[in-house]
């Protein structure tokens, strides 16, 4: 889908349209990378939903600086913080084990499972923050070292350090695995 | 590390989503399109203040603690005071200058989940009204069971001692006279009447009613249907879809398992494998206009909070009280001008907001309507 237009929507378009292709194209990236900072599915929703609203509402300031993934994820990302800040996200955001709902509404629920990917991604989940952001970003949603940097305004050497990092992490997480089961 | 950083191999099982059985689909769509015919804000960053604002906010509340005059009325704080003998409502407001405008007005309806302290204080449901009155914010009335607005009727709904177990019923109100609180119930061999089922009201909201039912000792089941239903002593099962953004296998998926809850400040459906926030069909007026660090910074137990439609005042709840608090120009909550004491274990079923001259107007309903129930209201319970 080319959104090449963005930066000169006329009066005459119609911006539900242009949402709908934005979610079309980039629902799955903006929802990943939401869920991918959470880690809970429930607020992945409201992150993603709060991420195209904003969009819509700003759709006459994209200037095509960046890449229109890019804007989204930063979108996405500032709306995380946000969240990040209120007393609700940091009751759940500071356990770092994955918490999918608490609230079932029976004990046979709690049979519910949702699936993880692989177990690169068990492992990844785990990282500390900074370094989760910029592997996935990196490695999932495939932008470039500058794009990272940009989005979140560190040196690009920062982030080829952080990825260095959370490999290495990762290399030791899953030795200590293979090695104690 | 540049090479180990290129060399990508590695990285290829993380081209696939994380999760394999969830990301965005067309039920988050659907509600995200939903939220926006509705007009609404996006929930989290809706405010934000610069450092510079918020430091003269900040120097502006320093000054008014330094030089405020409380100037308490004991007579008039008393009569404001709602006609049930228990309650310690505590006014704590004074004049604002300029004069604060409230302008909204604030239905509550409260389920009590201890059934033995429910009935001593006049059954497990109740409802407060709060509104402006001479330029301050009062709990105007009080009274037991959910009085639920719906169209330009209000309907009450309460417990009901049915020959089989613990049921509810409802009754649309034709006027506000508290004789109507006291008419039976006449539903005698009627669905409900032939059921064991306890049931217990969850939410209300326009026509909507979600009832939890307990079969036995713990089993429960969930059941969304309307005041009609009630009033009638069937049971009509309505799809869960009708009232949020899931899909129709989502809603049938669910079946009798799931709940309605407040979080967030909002009101929420939540099924197994999903969470939606309620439509506008079921929770007007629903979300919290401030960050919730505002509001915690205010009233730091707070657990749960509703928005005047104007943002003008907020209504937080703690474990233990309601506290009502004006929402400055700045977008900055005030200090509380008012706390309603709540009961053991009491949750919010009913939350709805009257504004313009609807506020005056249910005044007087509700006013009218409760204004002999000052005793607990034990007659509105239709036996």
């Amino acid at each position: 889908m080319n959104f090449d237009y963005l930066p000169y929507l006329g009066s005459d378009t119609d911006a539900r349209d242009v949402l709908h292709d934005l979610m079309t194209a980039y629902g799955n990236d903006v929802w990943n990378y939401a869920f991918l900072m959470c880690k809970r599915t429930d607020l992945a929703d409201d992150i993603t939903q709060d991420t195209f609203l904003k969009a819509y509402r700003h759709l006459s300031t994209f200037r095509g600086q960046s890449s229109v993934k890019t804007w989204l994820l930063t979108i996405a990302r500032n709306t995380a913080f946000d969240y990040r800040k209120t007393g609700y996200f940091r009751r759940v955001f500071l356990s770092d084990s994955i918490e999918y709902n608490r609230a079932h509404p029976s004990a046979e629920s709690e049979a519910m499972e949702l699936l993880i990917s692989n177990e690169l991604w068990e492992q990844v989940l785990k990282l500390p923050v900074k370094l989760r952001e910029a592997l996935i970003l990196y490695a999932h949603h495939q932008l470039k070292i500058k794009e990272i940097a940009d989005m979140l305004n560190v040196s690009e050497g920062t982030v080829k350090s952080r990825i260095f990092k959370a490999r290495m992490k990762l290399l030791q997480m899953i030795g200590e695995r293979e090695q104690y089961g | 590390m540049d090479d180990q950083i290129r060399e990508r191999s590695w990285l290829e099982p993380l081209k696939t989503p994380p999760l394999a059985n969830r990301g965005f689909d067309g039920r988050l769509r659907g509600r995200i399109m939903r939220e926006l015919e509705a007009g609404r804000m996006p929930n989290a960053a809706k405010r934000r203040w610069s450092p510079f604002v918020a430091m003269l906010a900040g120097f502006a509340a320093v000054l008014a603690v330094l030089f405020a005059k409380p100037d308490l009325d004991p007579a008039e704080v008393a009569n404001s005071m709602p006609a049930s003998p228990e309650s310690k409502v505590e006014i704590l407001q004074a004049p604002m200058s300029p004069p604060h405008e409230w302008a909204d007005g604030f239905l509550l309806g409260l389920r009590t989940n201890d059934p033995t302290a429910g009935k001593e204080e006049g059954g497990r449901y109740r409802t407060l009204w709060i509104a402006p009155e001479d330029g301050r914010l009062k709990l105007l009335a009080e009274g037991s069971g959910i009085l639920v607005p719906y169209g330009m009727d209000f309907w009450l709904v309460n417990e009901a001692d049915f020959v089989a177990g613990e049921k509810l019923f409802a009754r649309k109100l034709s006027s506000p006279s508290s004789a109507n609180l006291s008419q039976k119930a006449v539903l005698r061999g009627s669905e409900v009447d032939n059921d064991d089922r306890k049931e217990i009201l969850a939410f209300a909201g326009q026509s909507y009613t979600v009832l939890y039912w307990t079969v036995g000792a713990a089993k429960r089941e969930s059941l969304l249907t309307d005041l009609h239903a009630l009033s009638t002593g069937e049971r009509n099962a309505r799809p869960l879809d009708e009232i949020a953004p899931l899909t129709h296998e989502q809603a049938e998926q669910a079946g009798a398992d799931w709940l309605v809850a407040r979080e967030q400040g909002r009101w929420v459906v939540r099924t197994a494998d999903a969470a939606a926030v309620l439509n506008g069909k079921a929770a007007v007026h629903d979300g919290v206009c401030l960050p919730w660090t505002d509001i915690t910074g205010a009233v730091p137990d707070a657990v749960d909070a509703f928005c005047s439609p104007g943002e003008n005042w907020i209504a937080v709840l703690t474990g233990d009280a309601l506290v009502a608090l004006p929402i400055g120009p700045d977008g900055k909550p005030g200090e509380p001008v008012l706390n309603v004491p709540l009961r053991a274990g009491e949750t919010p079923v009913l939350s709805e907001w009257a504004t313009g001259a609807y506020v005056d107007k249910w005044t007087s309903f509700i006013t009218t309507l409760y204004a002999g129930d000052g005793d607990g209201g034990s007659q509105d319970r239709p036996m």
